[in-house]
């Protein structure tokens, strides 16, 4: 079996809102293997963007915790790290890129300083040499005219350039994972397709992992090896992404790509699911899926199912009592 | 009673913008420079484009929320632009609007009964009563139950709120909706409901849709025609089908291209194109798609190309077609 | 009348308050002892052990004893009942002026805010003009025009406040004439007036609750000041305003003549604030209804 190089098992995190504590994500378990692209999809409020926050231990404190699992980085469980250590890994080992490209610099510095800043810090490099590094960097996120970018502060540049910017402070510390929170979702689509090619090339390029968080199927299919499919906080289903696209298992995503309008085919019909999506302090007992669902036997109701694997390979795992079950039956071995 | 419902000739909405310190210069953004098309009755016709290019501004100067500067908009043959204040109000009555984000389109402070019976108040349809059970039936008609009256906007999620706006909009029997990224703000599986109860109430109401999105798949799905702008211009216009499957003007190409699908086997071959939309501040001469145009010419750099039929529904104002007529 | 009435109605409106307090209990604070200083204020006739004005020369300057609770002034007249005498002024001259100060200003405020342009250059540009003039300055040209009295010192304090509350009134109503429901209420063909009454205001009037609270304490000190040079209540009549003043004479051998209506001043500051936080709460629906 190949080297993991993150493995989370059974992570399990909670917010605090005005009545108790509510868990937003739940006995979650997934692995990233080096090079690969995992992509976390999932509507607002399925806990996709609170993975990462937990990974990264960048949960806002107090109001939230991790209340059990694991997450291993090379071997290393970081839930309970000390904190000097985790922000020696954040912004080297691990990286982070968000949506708003705007809100996560700082305006009042120069694009330069900011990502210097970062190299001086995690590197040691001398302010001069920082400079430097930094406008190699912006090289290499591909910004056109990068010496003279680094004078320039945050609002002298277009959405997509202060997405580079951002990439580029976090390739600063050289990571070996990046993770990517919707990072092309506040972007126009032209834009939004050189911002994805440029992550495929540098992740090939550096012989990066990432875990991409988007809530786009279409995106999804760009730029996903893997894709974990999650609702209500749970995983719903694991897949390769030929897999998920061409044999979508789990009623949601089976129900959520059929839902979606194409560019490149005719549809006379959509099928929206119904219902809403379940808030945190509201969701139902067993499947949290159950009530959206078409297929839902009574148990769906009672009792939430496991994730279990569906494929010889042992690479396609849903979460889902009708068609989970129904796959076991047919002869898959659990032993 | 004609085909034809709205007809928008020539329309120019200018914005100017003071910028420098200490000596502001004056700057003029042409936001919608003379653009053409005609909605029929019953139609959705979409607007698409990229933030900036001038598609939501097309749309409000359509309303006149903001105030064209020249062109001419008419709407079963009456002239809006020339319209008074008294008739531009009896105008709106034809003409709506859905927004973008439910969350900025709804008064926090108001219930959800309020915010939908004070217009009919303000325009004196009907006694208490009879808003009271136009209320009702309209929240009925977007899917959302009568208790919703009583509850005020942030009680609802984003799909519900937009259907409030939808039951706000449909508050005067229009015929025109001008729907400006109405599923835009909303999650995946919401999006495809909200669409589906539009094209419901398209088909119960007769309506007429101005269908402005960002979304190439969401425009394809819901309208039959289509015009593509591009800083302030349409560049490309037709049945959806035929734009989007066999495009003409390179920017089509390239925003079909860009755009995402939902299939690993096709969206690895996306489209990559370098450069960035230029700023509407200052455009680039000629075409404006020129400095980023993989096909540009010399003409192109120079002049503006004019709007060529290709056949009876498609125009295109690009050079590349206008040298194989000339 | 609402068209959609809540099962309850004005029960349910106060039950909801009520759970509104009960979540952030410094409003009940804020109440209970803004109710108890205007108690005193009411009943000073008859629960003031002496009268405010009445000299006694032989016990002057003395500290609290039995007979004077907080002592007596350089007159010899007993502070505690010049205090709950004084209630009476500084209460309603406070939240007069700034209620006056207050409508004006919002007034103002959002029309410079919704129109803009011209309205806003104008509108803003007297404002400006009038927050540059120092209140001292301010009640003398207004007393010079209408002649000294409660009334027209009211009126001075009234006009310091007003621009004030027009900056505060302005800025929100830029942000939310930029939401869409504005933008909605004008294809919907509603007046401006009714978008600036109906839709602007409910959303800035919790602000202007809460800054309305901390400038009825400025509003008590104004009145002190122009008390103090003859602009408003003339002595003998006690203000707590006046009283400060008064003590300064003795500020260092006697200083409880300024500090104890120094105190009465904070805890009617503090009153007001608590509660302005409570009512900014009680009348946001989002903090209600949850």
């Amino acid at each position: 079996m190949e080297e993991k190089l993150l493995v989370v098992e059974n992570l399990t995190t909670s917010f605090h809102l005005q009545n108790g504590w509510f868990s937003a994500i739940e006995d979650l378990s997934f692995t990233l293997s080096s090079n690969e692209t995992l992509a976390l999809v999932g509507e607002s409020g399925c806990g996709k963007s609170v993975t990462a926050y937990s990974i990264m231990n960048l949960l806002p404190k107090p109001g939230s915790r991790i209340d059990r699992g694991s997450v291993l980085f090379h071997g290393k469980d970081l839930v309970g790290l000390p904190e000097a250590e985790m922000r020696s890994l954040r912004g080297s080992k691990l990286a982070m890129i968000f949506q708003e490209p705007m809100t996560s610099l700082n305006p009042a510095l120069t694009v330069g300083q900011q990502i210097a800043e970062v190299l001086y810090y995690h590197n040691g490099t001398s302010k001069k040499e920082a400079l430097k590094g930094a406008l190699e960097l912006l090289d290499q996120v591909k910004i056109p005219a990068a010496a003279t970018r680094l004078n320039d502060y945050p609002h002298h540049l277009s959405g997509g350039m202060r997405q580079r910017v951002m990439i580029a402070m976090a390739l600063a510390g050289r990571p070996e994972i990046m993770l990517a929170d919707e990072p092309t979702t506040a972007l126009d689509v032209t834009i939004q397709a050189q911002v994805l090619a440029l992550l495929d090339d540098l992740k090939r390029e550096l012989k990066m992992s990432m875990i991409f968080i988007t809530h786009d199927m279409g995106v999804v299919a760009r730029v996903a090896d893997r894709v974990a499919v999650m609702y209500g906080g749970y995983l719903a289903e694991v897949a390769p992404v030929e897999n998920l696209f061409a044999n979508p298992v789990h009623p949601y995503t089976e129900a959520l790509l059929k839902s979606v309008p194409r560019l490149d085919r005719d549809i006379n019909d959509l099928n929206p699911i119904p219902g809403l999506v379940p808030s945190i302090d509201r969701m139902p007992k067993g499947c949290r899926f159950a009530e959206r669902c078409e297929h839902k036997i009574d148990v769906c109701e009672q009792q939430m199912p496991d994730l279990t694997s569906i494929s010889d390979a042992g690479n396609h795992s849903v979460r889902c009592w009708v068609r989970g079950a129904q796959a076991t039956s047919n002869g898959e071995s659990q032993a | 009673m004609s085909k034809e419902l709205l007809k928008v000739e020539g329309l120019q909405t200018f914005f100017t913008i003071k910028k420098g310190f200490p000596n502001p210069v004056t700057h003029t953004v042409r936001a919608v420079d003379e653009i053409s098309f005609h909605i029929n009755r019953g139609e959705s016709f979409g607007l698409v484009g990229e933030s900036g290019c001038g598609k939501s501004t097309a749309g409000r100067s359509i309303l006149r929320l903001v105030e064209p500067h020249g062109g001419q908009v008419h709407l079963s043959g009456q002239d809006v632009l020339a319209m008074d204040k008294d008739q531009l109000r009896e105008m709106r009555r034809k003409m709506q609007i859905i927004f973008q984000d439910p969350y900025s389109a709804l008064n926090p402070r108001q219930t959800i009964g309020k915010i939908l019976a004070e217009p009919l108040h303000v325009h004196r349809l009907g006694t208490k009563g009879e808003i009271r059970d136009r209320v009702f039936a309209l929240l009925k008609e977007v899917g959302l139950p009568p208790e919703a009256a009583n509850k005020y906007p942030h009680e609802f999620s984003g799909g519900q709120k937009q259907r409030v706006g939808i039951a706000r909009a449909l508050l005067f029997e229009p015929e025109l909706i001008i729907a400006d990224e109405p599923v835009s703000a909303l999650d995946v599986s919401i999006q495809s409901q909200v669409l589906a109860l539009m094209q419901g109430l398209q088909e119960t109401h007769n309506l007429s849709f101005l269908f402005i999105s960002h979304d190439l798949a969401v425009v394809r799905y819901f309208c039959s025609r289509v015009a593509v702008m591009y800083l302030g211009k349409i560049v490309e216009q037709g049945p959806v089908k035929q734009v989007f499957d066999e495009p003409l003007h390179p920017y089509t190409k390239v925003l079909r291209g860009a755009s995402p699908i939902p299939d690993p086997t096709l969206s690895k071959k996306m489209l990559r194109m370098e450069g960035e939309v230029p700023s509407p501040l200052d455009p680039p001469t000629g075409c404006h798609f020129h400095p980023r145009c993989p096909d540009v010419m010399e003409v192109c750099k120079n002049q503006y190309p004019s709007a060529i039929s290709v056949d009876s529904e498609r125009t295109v104002a690009c050079h590349l077609y206008s040298q194989k007529q000339g | 009348m609402s068209l959609f009435p809540k099962a309850g109605g004005l029960r349910r409106t106060i039950r909801d308050t009520i759970r509104v307090f009960n979540r952030n209990k410094t409003s009940w604070a804020g109440l209970v002892l803004l109710l108890f200083m205007v108690s005193l204020a009411v009943l000073a006739p008859w629960i003031s052990p002496y009268d405010p004005i009445d000299q006694n020369i032989l016990e002057r300057l003395s500290p609290a004893s039995a007979e004077h609770l907080l002592g007596t002034d350089h007159f010899g007249r007993d502070i505690l009942s010049r205090i709950l005498w004084g209630a009476r002024i500084s209460l309603s001259v406070g939240t007069i002026s700034v209620l006056m100060g207050m409508a004006v200003g919002t007034v103002l405020g959002i029309l410079a805010g919704y129109k803009g342009k011209y309205w806003d250059y104008m509108i803003m540009g007297v404002m400006d003009v009038f927050m540059a003039i120092p209140t001292l300055l301010m009640g003398l040209m207004v007393v010079a025009v209408l002649g000294p009295n409660l009334v027209n010192l009211t009126i001075a304090i009234a006009l310091t406040v007003a621009p004030r509350f027009a900056r505060i009134a302005r800025a929100p109503t830029i942000s939310i004439k930029n939401r869409d429901f504005v933008e909605a209420g004008r294809a919907m063909g509603f007046s401006d007036l009714r978008i600036m009454a109906g839709h602007i205001f409910p959303n800035i009037l919790g602000e202007l609750i809460v800054m309305g609270s901390l400038w009825i304490a400025t509003a008590v000190r104004i009145e002190a000041s122009l008390s103090f040079i003859g602009l408003g209540v003339k002595p003998p009549t006690p203000t707590w305003g006046g009283m400060i003043r008064e003590g300064f004479q003795n500020i260092l051998s006697d200083p409880w003549i300024s500090i104890y209506p120094g105190i009465f001043i904070l805890i009617t500051v503090l009153a007001f604030n608590m509660l302005g936080d409570g009512l900014r709460d009680a009348i946001d629906p989002k903090l209600r209804n949850s």
